[in-house]
């Protein structure tokens, strides 16, 4: 039966395409939502393993998550690194690493932190920060880069190298004072990859002539002085990543920071804004979902139109079949077998597809969330899809295949009554 | 007895009643069936063939009665004993000429039994037929109305039912390649004995056959022989 269709399906070449083609276009449409969906969530989620509570200073739980740890957005303010001393004495607290942003080089931020920051902070799916070559922060003017920027500008170990002040790639170069590559990362699929690590003394070092912006006097004074490490330890953060001892202990310990008396704090749980941010998508996505189950439930409708309409044309074809013995139901059956083919080189051209797309989807997500999320080429939920599209195709020839029963059992061979 | 007939009559849906005069068939006659339109040749066939259900009076087939058989036992016996043939357009576009030969057994395993080599058999058909060899492959829209009427005629032939049952298969063709045609037909059949019920409008088609069956318009049936 099927080789029979399949061929029928051939001599039908180009109105079955176009019903496969848009079939394809619906199916693609809600996988690649789904996948991306599905990926960033995924994506999002493995970059926060680690962090139990992120303290910056008083704003939005969601735009501090984002320009800490997805480094997207701007800080409003800094905290004082007198503050974090202090709460750094909690005694829920495990561990406790200051970052200080607003740099940047050559368009990938820089993130000034303590040596520690390697220990604590972890990769996707919480696996520890691994050096590919090198050692962490050690001296004033180490850099340790993260595997994309290193890949992509093409550093390696002992390469000189300047920031620049601020985020943006046309921003003043702190050409006065150099830094040296003492380590490369191993990838990690977190905006890690996409970070320039420094220490905190480094980036204070490279402030303390500027204000408002300008250059008021070069490093060199400052470095003539000999200054120690302890020196130049900046009085202001611009967050500070927590590790607590026990996760029972985390809302006391923000609730703590949230009524910090000294300074106004914020104390955020990376998990609860992370939902804020699903909640803000949530929205978006369900109206883009609707629309890709619209095309294609068109889509659907289209193979059920044609089905029917190419039966009055099919009339000689199927009173072959029933002379040579054929019965209604195994003309039924045919009907449902091209549906269900079609319904299949559907599905087949949809996974192709995704699979593409989701080769370009990967390196998109990395450069502009920072996120290397897993695109498989078929996820869990995948085979229900196609496995639904091809059921659904096989229904929609259940009302044709009806109709054709009854027309070749009420009139015979030659009457065109479908 | 091939075939036996007996007060058949059929209902259309438009109230119009046909009745059938009543008709035997041996085996290895030959019997052509002539009639102006709408004197219900078409129905006949359905009927003859199982394709539609009898209303009223009885078929019997190879001492099967079809009244007491179900829609799927009637498609069995459709496809085991009778090779159908229409007028035209009796082909799968979408499939080459040895194939559509083959859709011939392809819904009877008992047919398919009394093949002994399925291709061996059709390529003997098809030089019975008078057709080319190089022909088996060839799609069938790109053969002559005649070589479809032939190729078509080896799919009713195939695997030996004992009945052919043909609606108008020359009135597509000229006088000589309709002659030609049924020449062939009848030579193929002679071998195995099979019986021939054929539509016609020719008179000179008619008088090739043993004996004739006209119907007539409404209200006025009667057979002559």
């Amino acid at each position: 039966m099927f080789s029979l269709a399949l061929n029928s399906l051939r001599f039908r070449a180009l109105p079955v395409s176009l019903i496969i083609v848009s079939l394809t276009l619906g199916l693609s449409l809600i996988l690649i939502v789904d996948r991306i969906q599905e990926g960033t969530r995924r994506g999002f989620e493995q970059t926060l393993s680690g962090v139990d509570l992120i303290i910056g200073p008083r704003s939005g739980d969601l735009q501090m998550l984002l320009y800490t740890v997805f480094h997207l957005g701007n800080a409003t303010n800094n905290v004082t690194s007198q503050s974090i001393d202090a709460i750094a004495k909690n005694p829920n607290i495990e561990w406790i690493v200051p970052i200080a942003l607003g740099d940047s080089h050559r368009g990938y931020r820089v993130v000034a932190t303590d040596p520690h920051y390697f220990e604590y902070i972890r990769g996707a799916g919480g696996a520890p920060l691994r050096f590919a070559i090198g050692t962490p922060l050690d001296a004033l003017n180490d850099v340790v880069l993260g595997a994309t920027v290193a890949r992509r500008l093409g550093y390696t170990l002992g390469d000189s190298l300047f920031l620049s002040h601020g985020s943006s790639p046309m921003g003043a170069v702190h050409d006065d004072y150099a830094f040296k590559v003492t380590g490369i990362l191993e990838p990690t699929g977190t905006p890690t990859d996409q970070a320039v690590f420094i220490r905190l003394e480094g980036f204070s070092l490279l402030h303390l002539g500027w204000q408002s912006g300008s250059r008021l006097f070069r490093t060199d004074r400052i470095l003539a002085a000999n200054p120690s490490l302890g020196d130049l330890r900046p009085r202001d953060v611009t967050a500070a990543f927590v590790g607590v001892k026990s996760r029972l202990q985390v809302f006391q310990l923000q609730r703590a920071i949230n009524e910090y008396p000294e300074e106004a704090l914020s104390g955020v749980l990376p998990g609860v804004a992370l939902g804020q941010l699903w909640s803000l998508l949530g929205t978006a996505d369900r109206a883009f979902n609707l629309l890709a189950w619209i095309i294609l439930g068109v889509a659907v409708i289209s193979m059920m139109t044609m089905t029917v309409t190419s039966l009055e044309s099919r009339h000689r074809e199927m009173s072959i079949l029933r002379a040579v013995g054929a019965s209604p139901t195994y003309l039924g059956g045919l009907l449902l077998a091209e549906a269900a083919l079609i319904g299949l080189a559907a599905s087949i051209c949809a996974t192709v597809i995704v699979g593409i797309a989701s080769l370009w989807a990967r390196p998109w997500l990395e450069t502009t969330l920072g996120i290397s999320p897993e695109l498989s080429w078929m996820a869990g939920n995948d085979w229900l899809t196609l496995g639904g599209v091809i059921f659904a195709g096989i229904l929609s020839a259940l009302i044709p295949a009806f109709l054709l029963y009854r027309s070749t059992l009420q009139y015979g061979l030659t009457e065109r009554r479908a | 007895m091939i075939l036996q007939t007996q007060s058949l009559s059929h209902t259309l849906s438009t109230g119009e009643i046909l009745a059938f005069p009543d008709i035997t068939l041996e085996a290895g006659e030959r019997v052509a069936l002539v009639g102006p339109s709408g004197s219900g040749k078409t129905t006949l066939l359905n009927l003859l063939t199982g394709i539609i259900p009898i209303q009223a009076g009885s078929v019997i087939m190879l001492d099967h009665v079809f009244a007491a058989l179900s829609s799927r036992e009637l498609d069995h016996i459709r496809a085991t004993h009778i090779g159908l043939l229409f007028q035209t357009l009796n082909l799968l576009p979408y499939l080459d000429a040895a194939t559509n030969v083959a859709l011939g057994v392809r819904f009877s395993a008992a047919r398919r039994a009394r093949v002994k080599h399925l291709s061996r058999d059709i390529e003997a058909l098809f030089q019975a037929l008078g057709l080319g060899l190089e022909l088996l492959s060839r799609p069938v829209n790109q053969l002559s109305t005649g070589q479809q009427q032939r190729v078509a005629a080896a799919r009713a032939l195939l695997g030996g039912p004992e009945l052919i049952i043909a609606d108008e298969p020359t009135s597509a063709l000229d006088p000589v390649s309709g002659q030609r045609f049924l020449d062939a037909l009848f030579s193929s059949m002679d071998r195995d004995r099979q019986a021939a019920l054929v539509v016609t409008h020719d008179p000179q088609v008619a008088k090739a056959f043993d004996r004739q069956i006209v119907l007539q318009a409404q209200g006025e049936r009667r057979c002559s022989v």
